[in-house]
């Protein structure tokens, strides 16, 4: 039969024109299909160039040394690089202890907030009892209430509590979060309930199945919870500016306004204190993202 | 309205995977053409190629005798229905089935009286206003089969749009894409991987294998004829039951020795298919085929008026499948377990020891190293 | 004894029933304990504030009613946070969410190099609001800053009244572009790829694709995006406080930065708490009629 084509076909068109017409359109595919990618690259360079300008040029200041910032000429990158910026930010404020301190906050903040958020998760997913409902629409109001209209009479109760420039003080209101508990409620009720059910018929305590079972199963949410809060935490500035007052309580964000001096010689230093305050939450982004995609928006989109 | 012709058409991936393989079909208007075959046989790479949604790597596609190889899909005049139906989510019935008319700047009045029209046919002109996930499942492949048709496209490529659906709503909508292609009349590619669809919709049927077409015809001609051991194997349901043999000589007749053993099972070959054996056969191996139903008890043969002195053999109930109208018996055979079909009215259960007469005049012979069927290929 | 034992396991199971009935409270109890200390006391502490003249410990001293309320509506310059903050919640809003649908876009497809890109794009949402500001703080620095070598202009952005609040808004539209980029990025890719297919079957080509496809099929997590970026765009402080403090002429004294101001360099907390339950007043209406217009438009 295929014969029989052939020869119709090539009444139509000789099978030289045809090869001919073969090479010409593959030829033309692959350069439309370059050109798609070149101008993607293209743009995507572009795009990537606008976007992290301020991150390189804070690089590239960082490593400059301050008399060739001021000049009037086009002074992009530093003509003779120099690690000095970056030890006068550490001996003009103890930038080290800043970040320490920064460390532990978002660390506790972080892992606070696994566990509460978690725990009342849980409760709300698998278990049954009175007022499930409006405790949970509770918890979800607290969305809505911006934190920054709370926060006059936060610093008030706490100056009252007599905690204030403590670590407590910093760490506290941020050990739960209404959308952490809705992110893990979301991760566990994609789990069938008989996951629950049969973890009770053989004999599993709740306390045990959260350890065993629920967090293996929901690492992802875990890791992007992660990410996001301890992100968020070391980013924080209104609550730790209001509510700390000594260099050895203070955390990095408000540490390096410290640096923000009148003084316009100390510019470089200034921005390499940014520029190290930024590499950790940077890094912890970089390592993390991953995790975070999957984790936040496996559940957002569907939502 | 659509003659549309395959020749020597591959498609190899850039590892050089090649999933279609030389394949070549000429599909003549109004033809119910059906791709059929296990999954990555390549039937939708080939049905995805014929869209213009892949890439022919080699081979031509002439469609109403215009070379097709390069023209965008969309000005093929093809319309395609999809295996989740490809319904736009974000527009309500009658806009799904109007896109196509409306990016063709075709006047508002002619395209609602078109859509009017197919949904009247479709008997979907209460849904018109509803959106895509405010309808059942059922009635989506509706919507997406009118999607379709409101283009008057050349041909309709379907990509398996039945698989989606539950066993009921999928024999009813098989039975009106049959109406509907009666109606319309136009040449439907149609894939799928179910045979009974296939048996049931095709006007021809390809069947494929590894990318390539193990043969194309009319369901008949490949349930009675099929061309190897895989067609033989894959259309019919219960399967065929294979039995390797030996072909031997006994006075000077040819005799079929099951499972290669000369002291084992004999069947006496009829006339016609002996003298081919006898040609070309002796003291090769074979495949031999045979289908449940041409197995019959040996006392219903009887009644029947064959002729029970040969082709008899003894075997053991494995299972018994109780369908209602019929019963599917399961036999251990050292030869080779095998599947008879009888009547509902049988009696035997598993460990009965049963007489059976095989129907040696329909039987299938194959060649052992080729896997052809050498009765119809010679 | 055979009694004993009986009696003892209906105790038991009274137990056990009793502290299944607890039980699912003790979860929740650390997270309830939390909002109710910060956030539910605070949030009526303010309205009750909001009430009250304080005295500089932030202690009500004198019930006055709505008078605070009335003193900021008669004050122009609580008129001009308003106008300022809508100004700024509108150019952030639509500039980062340009700006994260336009880099969604461009990863939209697979490219050699995509990962480098999408991380770069998804980047400014770990940067902190501070850290940022004084990096764009030296960007449009009059004499030494990029932007005015770049454009050879000669502004002193951050001093001009015409400009500061444009570019504060700027500041926070690329900081909350990053993480815009990834919700789109996660809107494009859960639109089904078939209805693509099917869209170039019927004869579309990439322009009509994207705008009876790509964007409406975003509309959902669009939606979504929009109401978190407003929520956060009227959060907006350390930019504020570290690049103009409110001027030059007030004209960045976004309302949050007033009510910090307000509060703890005027001690006026009465009058802060009360801007405070606007402030919550008008986000909360925002969301509502974004619900209410969620519900009647982009379903589907």
């Amino acid at each position: 039969m295929s014969s029989t084509i052939l020869a119709e076909n090539t009444n139509r068109i000789s099978k030289k024109e045809l090869l001919e017409l073969k090479e010409a359109m593959n030829q033309k595919a692959i350069t439309k299909k370059r050109i798609r990618i070149a101008t993607t690259v293209a743009a995507n360079i572009l795009v990537t160039f606008v976007v992290l300008l301020p991150l390189l040029y804070a690089v590239s200041i960082a490593f400059m040394p301050s008399g060739e910032l001021f000049t009037t000429d086009w002074n992009l990158l530093p003509k003779s690089p120099t690690f000095q910026n970056f030890k006068d930010a550490l001996t003009k404020v103890p930038l080290l202890r800043f970040i320490g301190n920064s460390f532990l906050v978002a660390g506790c903040i972080t892992i606070g907030q696994i566990i509460s958020c978690s725990l009342a998760a849980f409760s709300f997913s698998f278990l049954e009892f009175k007022g499930k409902g409006i405790l949970f629409m509770i918890v979800m109001a607290t969305m809505m209430v911006p934190g920054e209209a709370t926060i006059i009479s936060n610093y008030l109760t706490v100056g009252k509590m007599g905690i204030l420039d403590t670590y407590p003080v910093l760490i506290l209101p941020y050990l739960t979060s209404a959308m952490g508990i809705f992110l893990f409620r979301q991760f566990y009720m994609s789990f069938p309930i008989s996951l629950y059910e049969s973890a009770k018929l053989d004999g599993c305590t709740n306390l045990r199945f959260i350890w065993k079972i629920l967090i293996p199963l929901t690492k992802s949410a875990i890791g992007a919870m992660a990410v996001y809060t301890f992100i968020n935490a070391w980013n924080m500035y209104m609550w730790p500016l209001l509510v700390t007052g000594s260099d050895s309580l203070r955390t990095v964000q408000i540490g390096i306004s410290m640096l923000n001096s009148i003084d316009s010689q100390s510019i470089t230093t200034m921005i390499a204190g940014v520029v190290m305050v930024i590499i950790p939450s940077i890094s912890i982004f970089i390592i993390g993202q991953k995790q975070l995609i999957r984790g936040m928006f496996s559940g957002a989109v569907k939502g | 309205m659509a003659n549309i012709e395959l020749c020597n058409v591959s498609k190899i991936y850039e590892n050089h995977n090649c999933v279609v393989k030389d394949f070549n079909l000429s599909i003549k208007d109004k033809e119910f053409v059906i791709f059929v075959g296990p999954s990555g046989c390549g039937k939708s790479t080939t049905l995805r190629m014929i869209a213009g949604l892949e890439e022919i790597s080699d081979g031509e596609l002439w469609i109403d005798g215009k070379l097709c190889n390069y023209t965008e899909p969309g000005d093929r005049g093809l319309s395609m229905v999809f295996q989740n139906y490809a319904l736009y989510p974000n527009m309500n019935v009658f806009d799904n089935m109007a896109f196509s008319l409306k990016i063709r700047n075709i006047p508002k009045n002619e395209i609602k009286q078109k859509v009017e029209q197919v949904a009247k046919i479709l008997e979907i002109e209460q849904l018109l206003k509803r959106r895509p996930k405010e309808l059942s499942g059922g009635q989506r492949q509706r919507v997406a089969i009118g999607s379709a048709i409101v283009r008057n496209p050349k041909a309709f490529l379907m990509d398996e749009p039945l698989s989606n659906l539950d066993a009921k709503l999928r024999a009813q909508m098989r039975i009106e894409l049959a109406k509907i292609h009666k109606e319309l009349g136009t040449t439907i590619i149609y894939v799928t991987h179910d045979q009974t669809e296939a048996m049931t919709l095709g006007t021809r049927i390809v069947v494929m294998k590894k990318g390539e077409i193990q043969q194309a015809d009319t369901p008949t001609n490949l349930y009675q004829c099929p061309a190897n051991v895989f067609v033989a194997g894959f259309i019919g349901s219960p399967a065929m039951n294979f039995f390797p043999a030996y072909v031997g000589q006994l006075a000077g007749k040819a005799f079929l020795h099951l499972d290669n053993n000369v002291n084992g099972t004999v069947l006496t070959p009829v006339k016609k298919i002996e003298r081919i054996l006898k040609n070309a056969y002796l003291g090769k191996k074979v495949i031999v085929g045979i289908r449940p139903e041409d197995i019959y008890e040996y006392e219903d043969a009887k009644e029947r008026g064959f002729d029970v002195s040969m082709n008899v053999i003894e075997a053991v109930v494995d299972a018994r499948e109780m369908l209602g109208s019929e019963v599917i018996l399961h036999f251990e055979f050292p030869e080779g377990n095998f599947a008879a079909r009888v009547g509902a009215e049988n009696q035997n259960y598993p460990g009965d020891a049963v007489k059976l007469y095989f129907d040696v005049e329909k039987l299938h012979i194959f060649d052992k190293e080729t896997e052809k069927n050498i009765l119809f290929i010679l | 004894m055979y009694g004993n034992k009986y009696l003892g396991g209906i105790i038991l199971n009274q137990k056990k029933l009793k502290t299944g009935k607890i039980e699912p409270y003790l979860y929740i109890v650390p997270s309830i304990v939390l909002f109710g200390v910060f956030l539910f006391y605070p949030f009526f502490k303010t309205i009750y504030l909001s009430l009250y003249k304080t005295n500089k410990m932030g202690e009500a001293k004198l019930f006055v009613g709505l008078q605070n309320y009335m003193d900021l509506f008669q004050s122009k310059s609580f008129y001009n946070s308003l106008a300022v903050t809508l100004i700024f919640v509108m150019i952030v809003v639509i500039v980062s969410m340009l700006l994260g649908l336009i880099t969604a876009v461009l990863c939209n497809r697979t490219f050699p190099g995509i990962r480098v890109f999408s991380t770069a794009y998804a980047l400014p949402m770990a940067i902190a609001s501070s850290s940022a500001a004084m990096i764009f703080q030296i960007m449009l620095h009059p004499t030494i800053g990029i932007i005015n070598k770049i454009f050879r202009l000669d502004i002193n952005w951050l001093n001009d009244p015409n400009t500061a609040l444009i570019c504060v808004a700027l500041l926070t539209a690329w900081l909350n572009s990053g993480i815009n980029f990834l919700y789109f990025s996660a809107g494009l890719s859960s639109i089904d790829e078939t209805i693509y297919e099917r869209a170039s079957v019927d004869g579309a080509n990439g322009v009509q694709k994207f705008f009876h496809l790509t964007l409406p099929g975003l509309s959902p997590i669009m939606f979504y995006t929009l109401v978190v970026n407003i929520i956060q765009a009227f959060q907006a402080f350390g930019q504020v406080k570290i690049l103009t403090e409110g001027g030059p002429n007030d004209t960045t004294n976004l309302i949050v930065y007033s009510i910090y101001r307000d509060a703890f360099f005027n001690y006026r907390f009465g009058s802060a708490a009360a801007q405070s339950v606007i402030l919550f007043l008008i986000v909360m209406v925002i969301t509502l009629i974004m619900f209410r217009i969620e519900k009647k438009g982009v379903k589907y």
